[in-house]
């Protein structure tokens, strides 16, 4: 029995890596944010994006 | 004489020889020894009384061995201190002679050898000296001092007497077997096998209800100590006999049962297996007809284990012997297994040793084809391969192998219609198979499997290259920019499936650091994904040796980017002006993601690894050999 689940769990683990890599799947911490104005383009400074260091803290939000 | 009958010198009663290289032979109806001359018979002597029947061999039987048609015509009853054997003497069809040992149950079939060197002097041997013979290994294996008990039967030689001989038994690891016969002033060197009783093919044998003549006379006897009556189970061989009311030893080779050993101890062993009882192993059915306790002490310790003495009237004897509720099925081995340093080698497999350690008798009951005693001793000397285990009983003119084989307990219950169920078996035997090995292999099989495609994915996800490069910018960082220096790069396109992308930057920092806040916006959809990252790098000379801490380089890999246009929004944080280039990849291959994978798989694997070592480390804790480290964690639990 446990040779069947140590089989399945190898296989499961097999094909879990594929589809990540597939997919770019990763474990980096990102910080998604939408409505991104279309002038940051050209006016880049204008954008507070989530990791500002400016202030030397975090922020969040623009 | 060159006729095939003639008449007894002593009765006149007819005399016919079956084989007619025959010099010597026996009247069966007054006994007198006769010898062959050119034109009569001559008696030479008188055959004291009937030689003990050993086995289901009788004169007149044929057989074939080696594709060699033979015919039992005479025999030699030996006598030494254990008890007798006897030697057959085997009528060729094609005129040659031979003989068949029959010895409790072992058997080897012999040919006189004349075309030797020089043999050894008797004394100069001792059981386990090896003897190099024409290229093959023998080994001494017993010393036996006996004498004639008795002839019947057609001879090749006219000599006999009653006197003590030596007779030294050698046996090579294939189940070669000599002997050398000191009888004469000359050694004889006999060469042969030990073989099987299949191995024989032989026919004409005693009908299994035949009264065989027996020394004393007799199969059943009264005690001398309390009076019990006790029937004999194997009343041919048995030389010992344990009164089973109390205990007393006997001899059953004497009519009225002389006592040999008195028992004192209180301790009594009850046997799991009652004497008498039958059962089938192997296809062949046999019967207990002896129990012997044996002890051994280790460090003070006791051990014992328990053997029941098997018999089949044909294949002989073999024991059941059973230690904490482990049995094994253990039988006389025919060759000598190679003995080279702490293993032992017989038919290609190699048997590690296990223990060695000076055994005693501690209890009796039954029959016995030999002399037993409480208190007897040998040195017991164990090898194992499990589920097998040779093993060999020294003393000081006998050195005994013989082989083992774990067998369930349930399966000897079932064997010998034991009621009940048998006892649990306790802690891990010598020859336990280990339950937890087959499952190692398996998850070792499927580790293996998996790693290769583990590892073959990662080599061809690399060595497809570090993704594709999709923009590459250069830019500079000064202290006090507006807007934390933050820059645009140009647009590039994310084409494909969805997949990740990697940011590079490559500063040109020495002695200090930066920290970048990097968005990948969509410039059609207007979403972005922000990360973070520092960007350190210091070295220097200190106390003459240089050191370095961090890297002006560093990597960020962003997960699931869907094809589209981007655009990457850097902003800057430092404390020194610095200039750096930014590189985009995409589809970038994760080797963490194949290392944290491997770890994963191995885990299990390795978990499956320990506990069948953990089996074998307390399999070997009662060795003479213990493993050094490991949790031991095997039990009753196992599946």
């Amino acid at each position: 029995m446990g040779r069947l689940i140590f089989a399945v769990y190898a296989a499961a683990l097999l094909g879990g890596l594929a589809w990540t890599e597939y997919r770019g799947w990763g474990m980096e911490p990102t910080s998604e944010a939408r409505d991104v104005p279309r002038s940051v383009r050209n006016n880049p400074g204008a954008y507070r994006p989530l990791y500002y260091y400016g202030s030397g803290r975090y922020l969040h939000g623009k | 004489l060159t006729a095939r009958s003639a008449n007894c010198p002593n009765c006149g009663a007819p005399v016919t020889f079956r084989w007619a290289g025959a010099v010597q032979t026996t009247c069966p109806f007054c006994r007198s020894i006769l010898v062959r001359h050119d034109l009569d018979l001559e008696k030479v002597g008188q055959v004291a009384e009937v030689p003990p029947v050993t086995s289901p061999i009788r004169i007149g039987a044929g057989g074939r061995f080696r594709d060699r048609a033979f015919e039992v015509v005479g025999r030699i009853v030996y006598e030494y201190e254990r008890g007798t054997w006897s030697e057959w003497h085997l009528g060729f069809a094609d005129g040659g002679s031979g003989w068949l040992s029959d010895a409790v149950g072992e058997y080897a079939v012999s040919f006189r050898n004349d075309r030797h060197g020089p043999l050894p002097a008797a004394d100069t041997l001792t059981p386990g000296q090896p003897m190099n013979r024409g290229g093959t290994l023998f080994q001494v294996t017993t010393l036996t001092r006996a004498h004639y008990r008795a002839v019947e039967g057609e001879l090749p030689f006219e000599y006999w007497n009653g006197s003590d001989s030596v007779f030294v038994d050698l046996r090579a690891p294939d189940a070669r077997f000599s002997t050398l016969d000191y009888s004469d002033p000359e050694p004889v060197l006999y060469d042969g096998e030990m073989v099987g009783w299949d191995d024989l093919n032989l026919w004409g044998l005693a009908d299994e209800t035949e009264e065989a003549p027996r020394v004393g006379g007799t199969k059943g006897l009264n005690c001398r100590n309390c009076g019990n009556a006790i029937t004999l189970r194997d009343p041919e061989n048995t030389v010992n006999v344990v009164c089973d009311a109390c205990g007393t030893l006997l001899d059953a080779t004497s009519p009225n049962g002389k006592v040999l050993q008195t028992y004192a101890s209180k301790v009594t062993v009850k046997p799991l297996i009652a004497m008498g009882a039958e059962g089938t192993l192997h296809g062949h059915p046999w019967q207990v007809i002896g129990f012997q306790q044996r002890t051994i002490r280790v460090e003070g310790q006791s051990y014992s284990w328990r053997e029941y003495l098997l018999r089949n009237p044909q294949q002989g004897y073999r024991y059941l012997t059973e230690y904490d509720g482990h049995w094994s099925d253990v039988a006389p081995l025919r060759g000598v297994p190679k003995v080279r340093s702490g293993a032992a080698e017989y038919q290609g497999t190699t048997f590690k040793h296990f223990q060695t350690a000076g055994a005693a008798t501690s209890f009796v009951l039954g029959e016995f084809p030999w002399q037993v005693r409480v208190g007897d001793k040998v040195t017991a000397t164990d090898y194992v391969a499990p589920p097998r285990m040779l093993s060999l009983e020294k003393t000081d003119d006998e050195e005994t192998w013989s082989a083992g084989e774990y067998v369930a307990p349930e399966r000897v219950w079932e064997a010998f219609k034991v009621p009940g169920r048998p006892p649990a078996p306790r802690g891990v035997f010598a020859t336990q198979p280990n339950p937890r090995a087959a499952n190692a292999r398996w998850f070792r099989a499927i580790f293996a499997l998996s790693a290769v495609l583990l590892v073959g994915g990662c080599f061809a996800r690399v060595g497809g290259g570090t993704g594709r490069l999709v923009m590459q910018d250069a830019f500079r960082f000064q202290p006090g920019m507006p807007d934390s220096g933050a820059v645009a790069t140009q647009e590039f396109t994310l084409d494909g499936r969805t997949s990740n992308v990697e940011v590079e930057i490559q500063t040109g920092l020495d002695n200090g650091w930066g920290f970048f806040d990097v968005a990948l916006i969509d410039a059609e959809h207007g979403t972005a994904k922000e990360v973070g990252r520092e960007v350190s790098y210091y070295h220097g000379v200190e106390d003459g040796e240089s050191w370095s801490e961090g890297d002006s380089k560093e990597s960020v890999t962003i997960p699931e980017v869907p094809p589209g246009r981007y655009f990457l929004r850097i902003g800057a944080e430092g404390e020194a002006p610095f200039s750096y280039d930014v590189r985009v990849r995409r589809d970038v291959p994760d080797v963490v993601a194949f290392v944290i994978a491997l770890v994963l798989l191995a885990l299990p694997w390795l978990y499956a690894e320990i506990r069948a070592y953990s089996f074998e480390f307390d399999r070997w804790a009662e060795s003479d050999h213990p493993m050094r480290s490991a949790t031991s964690t095997a039990g009753e639990d196992d599946d």
